[in-house]
Order: C-alpha cells, then sequence, then structure tokens
C-alpha cells in the first residue's frame, strides 16, 4: 500500500541539516581555538560522514611528525586517526557517549559526539594528550625502537600535555555543551534565513501564475481585438456593397441615363442620393474610429505641402456649400515650409470640421478657411529660430456653440442636442476623430465660439510630427 | 478605330449591371463576368484593353484572378482597375504589389469610375 501524498517542496523543517550547513566556520573555529589556548589539548572536529571542519594541534605537531616520517609510524598513525574519524561512538544509555582512544604513541585522545536536536551530527575529538598514569615511552615504541631515536620521542612527548582522561572526559562534555548553544544559535539564524528564503520563492511561484494569468488573458483579449476588427471589416463591407447600388443608381437616374426626369423626381432622387451618402460617411467613420480606439491612430508621415491639403479638403466640400450657397473663401500662407505630417489624416481631419461648418450654417452664411505658421510664438520656435507650428483654422457664421458645450463636443457621438441630428444628419463622430488625428500627430484641437455669431475651430500642429517610438 | 473594349469582373449583380451600365454609356464596350471562372472564358476568347475587377469574389480573389489573367498573355499586360468594397488600407497595399494599375473603393461616384478606368488606359 502506498500513500500518496501531495507534491509540495521539501520546507526547512523536514530536512536534516549537516553540521556545516548548521554552524558558522569561523566562529566554531573561534571556539575551538579558546579552547585550546584554555586547555593545551589539540580540538579536531568532524561531521557525519568523517570529514574536517577543524583541527588545531598544540604541543604534539614534532612528535606526530618525527613518528609520522618512519613507514611503521606512518601506517599505526593513520590507524589512529582513521579510528577516530570514523569509527562509530559507543551507544551510553538512549545516545550515544564519549569514548577515549590511545595511539601507538602512548598519547590518548577523547572523542565526544555532536548531537542536535537528537541528531547525530558530527564529533569532537579532544588531544593528543599523555596519560596522567603513563609512565616512560609506549610498549609500541620500544617494540618499534629501531626506526626510531627514542631519546628524540621522549625530548618531543615532553612538549604533550599531561593530563588525567577523567578530565579530558569533562572538558569534552562541556565542550559539547557550549557547542549546543552555538549550534542553538546557528540553527535559528539558518532556520530564519532559510524561510526568508522560502517565502521568497513562494512569492515568486504566486507571481509566476500571475504573469501566466496575464499573459493568457492579454491573448484572450487580442483574439477578442482580432475578431472584432475582422467582424468590423466584414459589416462594412456588407453595408458598403448596397449603398454602392443605392448611390450609384441615384446617380445614374439623376444624369438622365433612364430618360428626363421631371423636378420632383429629381428633388426625390436627390434625397436618396444625400441620405445614402450620409449613410456611408457614417460607416466610414465608425470603422475610422473603432480603429483608432482598438488600435490607436497609425500615423504615415511624410513631407506634406499644407496649402494642397486644404485645397483639396475644401473643394470636397465646395458641391454642398455651393448647393447651400455659401460663400467658401480661404486664406493660405503658400509660402509655408512643407510639414511632415500624416496628409490623409489631416485631410480628413479638415475635411470633418468643414463638414461641420457648411452643416451648422445656414443657407448664404459664409466659411473662412485659413492656413500658415503660428504667428509670434516664443515657445514654439523651432532650432532655427523659425515658428516650428503651423494653424488650419476653419470659420464659420453659423448657429454657435454654447461655452458648456464646448469641451464636450469632442466627445464620441455627443451632440449639442439630440435634435440637431435630425436637422443636421451625422452622428457625433466627426470631432472625435478630428481630436484623434491632432492629438496622434502631438498637436491639438480647439473651438471659440458664441451661440448665433458662430465658431471657429483651430488645429495647431508641429511642423514637424516626430515618427513614433516602436513599441 | 473601335471602341476600347472592357472586361468587369463583379459578383454583386446590382453592381455589376451599374458599372456595365455606366461604362456603356461612356462608350466603352463592355462585357460583364459574375465570377473567375466567366472571367477567364471571356478572356479567352476576346482580346480586352483593361479588366476591371472586384477583390472579394467567391472561390479565386481578384488578386489571383488577375495574376491567372496575366499568366494567359504575358507579353501583353492588360491594365487593371481593382473595385473593392474594403475601406482598409491593408487591401490597397496587396493591390499595388500585384501590379494594379489603380484601385476604385466603392461606393464610388460614377464620375470617379469614370476617370479611373480612363486614367487606367492612360487615354
Amino acid at each position: 500500500m502506498s500513500v500518496v501524498s501531495p507534491v509540495r517542496p521539501v520546507g526547512v523543517l523536514d530536512r536534516r541539516m549537516t553540521l556545516r550547513e548548521l554552524v558558522d566556520q569561523p566562529s566554531l573555529t573561534d571556539l575551538c581555538m579558546s579552547f585550546v589556548e584554555l586547555h593545551r589539548l589539540g580540538v579536531k572536529v568532524f561531521d557525519e560522514d568523517g570529514a574536517r571542519l577543524v583541527d588545531i594541534k598544540t604541543g604534539s605537531g614534532d612528535f606526530c611528525a618525527y613518528l609520522f616520517t618512519k613507514s611503521p609510524g606512518k601506517q599505526r598513525c593513520t590507524e589512529t586517526v582513521t579510528y577516530l574519524k570514523q569509527h562509530p561512538l559507543p551507544v551510553v544509555g538512549n545516545e550515544r557517549g564519549c569514548e577515549a582512544r590511545t595511539c601507538f604513541s602512548g598519547t590518548r585522545y577523547v572523542m565526544a559526539p555532536i548531537v542536535h536536536e537528537g541528531d547525530l551530527l558530527g564529533r569532537v575529538v579532544l588531544g593528543p594528550f599523555v596519560p596522567e598514569e603513563a609512565g616512560d615511552l609506549s610498549p609500541e615504541l620500544f617494540e618499534l625502537a629501531g626506526a626510531f631515536d627514542l631519546e628524540r620521542v621522549r625530548e618531543l612527548q615532553k612538549r604533550i600535555r599531561r593530563a588525567s582522561e577523567t578530565a579530558v572526559r569533562r572538558i569534552a562534555e562541556h565542550f559539547g555543551k557550549v557547542l549546543e548553544v552555538l549550534l542553538f544559535a546557528s540553527y535559528r539564524a539558518a532556520l530564519t534565513s532559510q524561510m526568508h528564503i522560502e517565502a521568497i520563492s513562494e512569492d515568486y511561484r504566486e507571481l509566476q501564475a500571475k504573469s501566466r494569468e496575464l499573459k493568457e488573458s492579454y491573448e484572450r483579449l487580442q483574439e477578442l481585438d482580432r475578431l472584432k476588427s475582422n467582424f468590423l471589416a466584414t459589416v462594412s463591407h456588407e453595408l458598403r456593397t448596397p449603398l454602392t447600388s443605392i448611390i450609384g443608381y441615384s446617380e445614374m437616374l439623376l444624369a438622365g441615363l433612364a430618360g428626363e426626369l421631371n423636378p420632383e423626381q429629381e428633388d426625390y432622387l436627390s434625397t436618396v442620393l444625400e441620405k445614402g451618402e450620409g449613410l456611408l460617411n457614417l460607416i466610414t467613420s465608425l470603422l475610422d474610429l473603432s480603429k483608432v480606439e482598438s488600435q490607436g491612430v497609425k500615423l504615415a508621415l511624410k513631407e506634406t505641402a499644407v496649402p494642397a491639403i486644404v485645397r483639396q479638403s475644401v473643394s470636397t466640400v465646395l458641391p454642398l456649400a455651393t448647393k447651400r450657397r455659401i460663400e467658401l473663401s480661404t486664406e493660405v500662407d503658400e509660402s509655408m515650409p512643407p510639414a511632415v505630417v500624416d496628409p490623409d489624416k489631416l485631410r480628413q481631419a479638415i475635411v470633418n470640421l468643414l463638414s461641420n461648418a457648411v452643416k451648422f450654417t445656414p443657407d448664404g452664411g459664409k466659411i473662412l478657411v485659413r492656413s500658415g505658421l503660428l504667428p509670434q510664438a516664443p515657445e514654439g520656435t523651432g532650432p532655427f529660430g523659425r515658428a516650428s507650428r503651423f494653424l488650419v483654422s476653419v470659420q464659420d457664421n453659423g448657429i454657435g456653440i454654447a461655452p458648456a458645450e464646448q469641451e464636450r463636443i469632442f466627445e464620441t457621438f455627443y451632440q449639442v442636442d439630440s435634435s440637431s441630428t435630425r436637422a443636421h444628419g451625422g452622428a457625433g463622430l466627426g470631432l472625435s476623430l478630428v481630436k484623434s488625428y491632432v492629438e496622434a500627430h502631438g498637436g491639438k484641437v480647439w473651438v471659440q465660439s458664441r451661440l448665433d455669431e458662430g465658431s471657429t475651430f483651430t488645429l495647431d500642429l508641429p511642423l514637424e510630427t516626430a515618427q513614433p517610438a516602436r513599441p | 478605330m473601335g471602341a476600347k473594349r472592357i472586361l468587369v469582373v463583379e459578383d454583386d449583380p446590382a453592381i455589376l449591371a451599374l458599372e456595365e451600365r455606366l461604362l456603356r454609356h461612356a462608350g466603352f464596350e463592355v462585357r460583364g463576368a459574375p465570377g473567375s471562372s466567366e472571367a477567364l472564358a471571356l478572356a479567352a476568347e476576346e482580346e480586352f484593353d483593361l479588366f476591371v475587377l472586384d477583390v472579394m469574389l467567391p472561390g479565386m480573389s481578384g488578386y489571383e484572378l488577375a495574376r491567372a489573367l496575366a499568366a494567359r498573355d504575358p507579353a501583353r499586360q492588360v491594365p487593371l482597375v481593382f473595385a473593392t468594397a474594403n475601406q482598409a488600407a491593408d487591401g490597397v497595399r496587396e493591390g499595388f504589389r500585384t501590379g494594379a494599375a489603380l484601385y476604385l473603393v466603392k461606393p464610388f461616384q460614377t464620375a470617379t469610375l469614370l476617370s479611373t478606368v480612363r486614367a487606367a488606359m492612360g487615354s
């Protein structure tokens, strides 16, 4: 039978930590150094796998080194060290206890366990010391006498501390207690930092999940946007196709291709044609506006002669103005330098302003279009001292706009009053497109107007629109 | 010299009749086709001085039809006018890549149809 547990990262509390991870090596070395100085006993610390963390000798260096130089000594010494590092410590009661080990040289070591939270993490080895009860050199050294100069060995051994094993065991126990405190403090620090790391990892995982969600919803939105664009393009196409016939056949009839029309028939057909064209403008504006809203205004900038654009715009509305006996005049500064703008967007902005002017000016009224560099513009002066902005304004003597309405007319679908829709046509899209196009150029549009006196709409545009940075 | 011959391809019957009528009235000799296969069949029988092609045709698009018509007789380059009800500018660029002479956006004014056709034939 197997128990399936939910997969979760191994936490700091689940994992046993090694001695090396738990202690701060410099602090441990400092501690051992104090012990060595205090007790004149060497200190070695090994982890559970027998790897050495600390090894400080005192007095025994030359003695051991001398014995180590001769082949039998080398072998015996290595045996002792291996035992000290790895031999399992005796079990005393429920836990590991101390053990003494005597080297072939007659010197002795005491091993004590390092325990933390019930886990054996390693051992501390104190020594070598010369046991208090020991007489002359060890019998084993005498057996190897041929290899060593025993007088020299005697001299070197004198430098090693003499101590009772009981005393060293007490010291070892004491050392173990101090180490426990050090481990406790280190463990707390390690635990805290581990928990920080895990908290940060958890935050990171959450963030990753969040950003994945965001990415997915962004992709969904993009897909929706694409569908919306396709839908609009299709609807636009489907509306324009029948309008082609409505407008085309009306024109053909009006041109007399199917025979002479009487004035009444002509009048009716003109209405059909006019309404068809109004519908076409609405469809065009709707698609333009939805494009602006979904993708922003994309400018195709090029050097453009502004006077030519103004003339083309005027000629677009001229037939309608003439029909209404509106006097359409221009004051165009032909000498102005070419501007870097999107000519189609500029033309459409001016045409929209002109269409509105014609719409809201009574029969026989006046419209004046002006264009030229911005006069006296201290802030708008270019690097070579020339004006860096230009203006296009459309002035009419129509019905005017009340001050309270003058901001709102640039909002999409806003109309001064809905009865004006029936009287003048349109859906309140023209000015909001003008605003989008002009602002995309880094320009602005505003209106000055008095009720019953007329309105002046002004476009203020930079002579050189900067290329937008690629996103 | 006979009248210039124009092949008009348009799947909307009302628009096809409108274009045929207007062009004929302007003095051109006009053949109309409601789709690509009829257009290719007519082009196999007669020679034309201009093709007026709807872009959104069922099956083969107007651009593909233009390439197919051009492939029939590569030596003779017949001028093209693409008519489309697509307001988006992307279509215009696609049209020009195909080598279209001119582009006509529907709905068009009758005067615009005639001036575009005349401009495409270079007269």
